[in-house]
């Protein structure tokens, strides 16, 4: 199951670990039980294993903590990851379409933050975001090569602010009709209008396992990957 | 025997079978009594200690023969078979428990009244009732001199070992040599080496790659290709621009050709280029132009052939007419020819007559001479007249024949050749005649058949003042024909070799970029499999490093628990191994045995140490004590330890205790058995008759059960003597 | 006490060795059974080293 609402705090950081401010974090505290609070970090740090990618954890996991500030490493975070599975499929969506993602608008993002919402925007109004993702496979080599020149344009911060576009609307790709993005209140995006699981017009189908997991698979490879998660997150 | 006696089980017999030194079966009584079996060297004693304890426990610890396999130690010395069994009776009072073994059958069986239980049942029954283990057992009941050989050694480790041997301490022992944490912890590394080692290639072929394929894109963004054209979806696009180019320029040179397959992938690019290649020859041969040019250069060939030839063969004709004609003029015609030469003939026949006549002539008058000579008449030989007197006639006709004669001979003889002369002139005017007149023949066909070419390559029939000229004149504008078609051609070729170029630069740029895609794309997925395969390998690796934790943590438990079990032993035993130290050694100087187990990093080893009085400097026993005294120490520690001992088997088996031991102190030995014997079942096993004297001059039980082998030929031959049971 | 027993009670006295006990009784009953033979067996069962398959798999 998706979250009906997501509150995301993002980072972009060429070091091993991230900082986060006391009303950063205090901006995803989440009320209504389906929705989350998010900390996405990219690191571009040198580790080949993590480089490029998000690693994304439920800020409740930082609650709690008295103090001005929570710093995390980046070992900490992973490790953390790996012990809330419910963020999964959301993990999932990210890891498949991130690469091709950056790579289709790395060069709109040469026009800055703006320029690039506003395409982002009215592509994500008229359905059409999908469309631009290639379907041919991004290398890594070049996916990385992307995410370096992102951050040797425009410098660490500039560049975490497109990425922080780029995630948001990233993650609508799953399903989620509304996105407000902050580029300098808190928290930096919030999506909402989850389309996923609307009861209405529900159709139930009963399928063996595996050809559950076939169509998952179809479905990701015919690039639709709101139905892939769709039916993925019934089969757990 | 007091109500002590009746708790514990007592040796009541031991039967074998096909064992070691009995070939066949062979009982002995023990009735639960002391005995004592003795005779010389190699008449089977120590079979029945090994039987005991194999049909007990059916095994040995490892040393007892190190290279022999159990079955060729177990089976009869003489004879074969593998049918070696056995039966071990104990009594507790009226109870009776009775242990089989079954070496053929593999069968193990323990029988207490009316119960009986087999196997791993069995196994537990006999530990449960007799309440020891092997290991307690050799400890604590059956004294082998084997146990004690090794603290006679020098190597300490020898001695420790022995040690461990008489403490029964060899379960510890075995279990300290098999568990090697290293073992594990080096499967580790070896699991992480695997996994580091994998990495560092794929990380390495991953760089080149990663470097290799910068290059070609490059190289390829140099010529102008875009970033969006630098996959297989960019290369399909462009081979598809291609295709359509292609197909258009076979339009403007009206050859059909099929579109390009498509270019899904690198893979198939080799069989489109050689589509491509087709296509590109088709245009190449089958265009318009190429067909229009080919009769126009055809043409011209023929042209250029005819403008030589017309030329030299009208001149030739001329040539040819004008030296006839020259001759005709020189010698006239033919027809004049022929007349003269009738002429000539006519006029050397006459002439040739005149010959004939002046020869004729002068030959009368040659004969009318030869008449005249010789007839000497005076009448002409001619007229027949009478010539005058004087005539010299033949002197006349001499001179006649010789001159008028002759000169008209010769004269119509030089008519005739210049007439025969004149003949023959004409004849080689007429052949030349000929000659030239074939000649010009010749010329003029030639000049036709040029003639007919021309009208033929014409179209119409050209007079022949005419004809160079406009042969000239068509050769000029088929040239110029050709030139403007050469230049279509040569602009064909140009769109042809641009495609084409556009084509090789595809596959020699773009193309080396998808592939080198394709091979990052396989050695990524590479990676990924390998992802999988080193979280397998590392979890193997973990769980080989918790193991050698935990072995670690065993091994540190088992020494510890060994110390304290020897300890334990070593304590319990102390005052008596003290006592009969003491009594059995009679060291004057160092009178106080200290045996002490000590845990160090990696093993248990022991003191075993004499000291002169408590608290006196402790010495290495070994180093003090003669091996005969060292023999005597030991037993002092195995008597110790098997009375202090806890368990239902009142038995004590010595197996050949004097070894080693000098008169006084067998005599002290017999004292202690004898000793002990009183209070419990202990059965001596020895060679020594002097040791069966003291025993028997101690009081060895006069109830003691004499087992007197005093032959073996394969099965030992036994005297037994059993007093009346008190 | 036997020294089954004496080394099980040593590690049940140490925290967290829960594994080692476990470990150790089924040594011991490998030993019991079989003997030298038994536990040498035992152990190398449990023993996992990469052998040449596995590093020209990964090769």
């Amino acid at each position: 199951m998706l979250p009906s609402k997501i509150k995301a705090e993002v980072k972009l950081t060429t070091g091993t670990g991230v900082s986060l401010a006391a009303r950063e974090l205090e901006a995803l505290a989440v009320t209504d039980a389906g929705a989350v609070g998010l900390v996405a970090v990219l690191f571009v740090g040198g580790d080949r294993e993590r480089d490029g990618r998000w690693t994304i954890v439920d800020a409740a996991g930082f609650f709690g903590r008295n103090g001005e500030s929570v710093s995390s490493a980046r070992s900490a975070l992973v490790a953390t990851a790996r012990t809330q599975s419910w963020l999964d499929p959301l993990r999932r969506h990210v890891d498949a379409l991130w690469p091709a993602f950056l790579h289709a608008f790395v060069e709109s993002a040469e026009q800055g933050h703006a320029g690039l919402v506003a395409e982002l925007e009215t592509l994500h109004a008229e359905r059409r975001l999908r469309e631009r993702v290639p379907r041919d496979r991004v290398l890594g080599v070049e996916h990385l090569a992307n995410v370096k020149e992102l951050v040797r344009r425009h410098g660490e911060s500039d560049a975490g602010r497109l990425a922080q576009d780029l995630l948001a609307y990233l993650l609508a790709l799953v399903g989620y009709s509304k996105v407000t993005l902050n580029a300098v209140g808190v928290p930096d995006f919030v999506l909402e209008g989850c389309t996923v699981g609307d009861p209405v017009k529900h159709v139930m189908i009963s399928l063996v396992r595996t050809d559950a997991e076939r169509v998952v698979a179809l479905c990701r490879a015919a690039g639709d990957e709101r139905l892939a998660l769709a039916v993925e997150s019934k089969i757990r | 025997m007091s109500a002590n006696d009746n708790a514990r089980w007592r040796l009541a017999s031991v039967t074998i079978r096909q064992f070691r030194g009995v070939a066949k079966e062979k009982t002995y009584a023990f009735d639960g009594r002391p005995a004592m079996l003795h005779g010389n060297n190699g008449v089977g004693k120590s079979t029945v200690a090994v039987a005991l304890q194999w049909i007990l426990f059916g095994r040995f610890y490892g040393d007892v023969l190190p290279n022999t396999k159990l079955d060729s130690f177990l089976a009869p010395v003489q004879g074969k078979g593998k049918a070696y069994s056995g039966e071990v009776a104990f009594s507790r009072g009226s109870e009776r428990l009775v242990v089989s073994r079954d070496g053929g059958a593999k069968s193990f069986t323990v029988r207490l009244g009316k119960d009986t239980w087999s196997d791993e049942k069995a196994e537990a029954k006999r530990d449960e009732i007799l309440g020891l283990d092997m290991d307690t057992f050799v400890r604590a009941v059956l004294l082998q001199q084997s146990r004690i050989r090794g603290l006679l050694l020098d190597e300490p480790k020898e001695r420790n070992k022995a040690l461990d041997r008489l403490l029964g301490m060899d379960a510890a022992e075995h279990l300290l040599d098999l568990v090697r944490p290293r073992d594990f912890s080096n499967a580790a590394v070896a699991w992480r080496d695997v996994i580091r080692d994998e990495q560092q290639q794929l990380r390495s072929q991953e760089e080149l790659l990663g470097t290799q394929l910068e290059q070609c894109q490059r190289t390829a963004r140099d010529l102008r290709f875009l970033n969006k054209d630098l996959n297989a979806p960019g290369l399909e696009v462009r081979y598809l621009e291609l295709s359509r180019d292609l197909v258009a320029l076979g339009r403007k040179y009206k050859v059909e050709v099929d579109e390009l397959p498509p270019v899904p992938g690198a893979a198939k690019v080799a069989a489109v280029a050689r589509a491509f290649e087709q296509a590109v020859r088709a245009i190449r041969l089958g265009a318009e132009l190429r067909k229009r040019l080919t009769p126009v250069q055809k043409a011209i060939a023929d042209l250029s052939g005819l403008s030589e030839r017309s030329g030299e063969a009208v001149e030739a004709r001329d040539s040819a007419v004008q030296e006839l004609e020259a001759f005709v003029k020189t010698h006239g015609d033919r027809k004049t020819l022929l007349g003269e030469r009738a002429e000539a003939q006519e006029r050397l026949k006459a002439h040739r007559q005149e010959l004939k006549e002046a020869d004729g002539l002068r030959q009368l008058l040659l004969d009318a001479h030869d008449f005249v000579k010789r007839a000497k008449s005076r009448e002409c030989p001619v007229c027949e007249r009478v010539l005058p007197e004087r005539t010299d006639l033949a002197a006349r006709l001499r001179e006649r024949s010789a001159g008028s004669a002759s000169d008209a001979m010769e004269r119509v003889r030089r008519s005739v050749e210049k007439a025969e002369g004149r003949i023959e002139e004409i004849g080689a005017a007429l052949q030349d005649l000929t000659v030239l007149g074939k000649e010009v023949e010749v010329a003029r066909k030639t000049l036709e058949k040029v003639r007919e070419k021309a009208a033929e390559v014409l179209g119409a029939t050209v007079p022949e003042n005419k004809l160079q000229a406009r042969v000239d004149e068509s050769l000029g504008a088929r040239r110029e024909e050709e030139k403007k078609l050469a230049l279509a051609v040569e602009a064909m070729e140009a769109d042809l070799e641009s495609v084409d170029g556009r084509e090789r630069q595809l596959r020699a740029v773009l193309l080396p970029v998808v592939q080198k895609r394709d091979e990052v794309a396989a050695h990524e997925e590479k990676i990924e499999a390998a992802k999988k395969r080193h979280e397998k390998s590392e979890a193997r690796g973990a769980e080989m490093d918790r193991y050698a934790a935990q072995l670690e943590v065993i091994r540190k438990a088992v020494i510890g628990a060994k110390e304290d079990l020897a300890n334990e032993l070593l304590g319990k035993a102390a005052p008596r191994a003290q006592e009969l130290y003491r009594r059995l050694v009679r060291q004057p100087v160092f009178d106080t045995l200290e045996i002490e187990a000590n845990a160090k990093a990696a093993k248990v080893d022991y003191t075993f140490q004499v000291t002169a009085g408590a608290g006196g400097a402790a010495r290495d026993a070994r180093l003090v004590l003669s091996d005969g005294q060292l023999t005597a120490t030991a037993l002092a520690l195995f008597f110790a330890l098997a009375e202090s001992s806890q368990h239902a088997l009142d038995l004590l088996y010595v197996d050949d205790p004097t070894q080693n031991l000098d008169l006084p102190c067998k005599e002290a030995m017999a004292k202690v058995v004898a000793e002990i014997a009183r209070r419990r079942q202990v059965i001596v096993s020895t060679q020594d008759e002097d040791f069966v004297t003291s025993l028997k001059a101690e009081g060895f039980p006069k109830n003691a059960i004499i087992h007197h082998i005093t032959a073996w030929d394969g099965n030992p031959t036994v005297e037994t003597s059993a007093p009346a049971s008190v | 006490m036997s020294l089954e027993k004496t080394v099980a009670a040593k590690l049940a006295a140490q925290r967290g060795q829960e594994e080692a006990a476990a470990l150790w009784k089924k040594l011991w009953s490998a030993y019991e059974k079989n003997g030298v033979e038994g536990a040498h067996a035992f152990l190398g069962d449990l023993l996992d080293a990469p052998d040449d398959e596995d590093s020209a798999e990964n090769a």
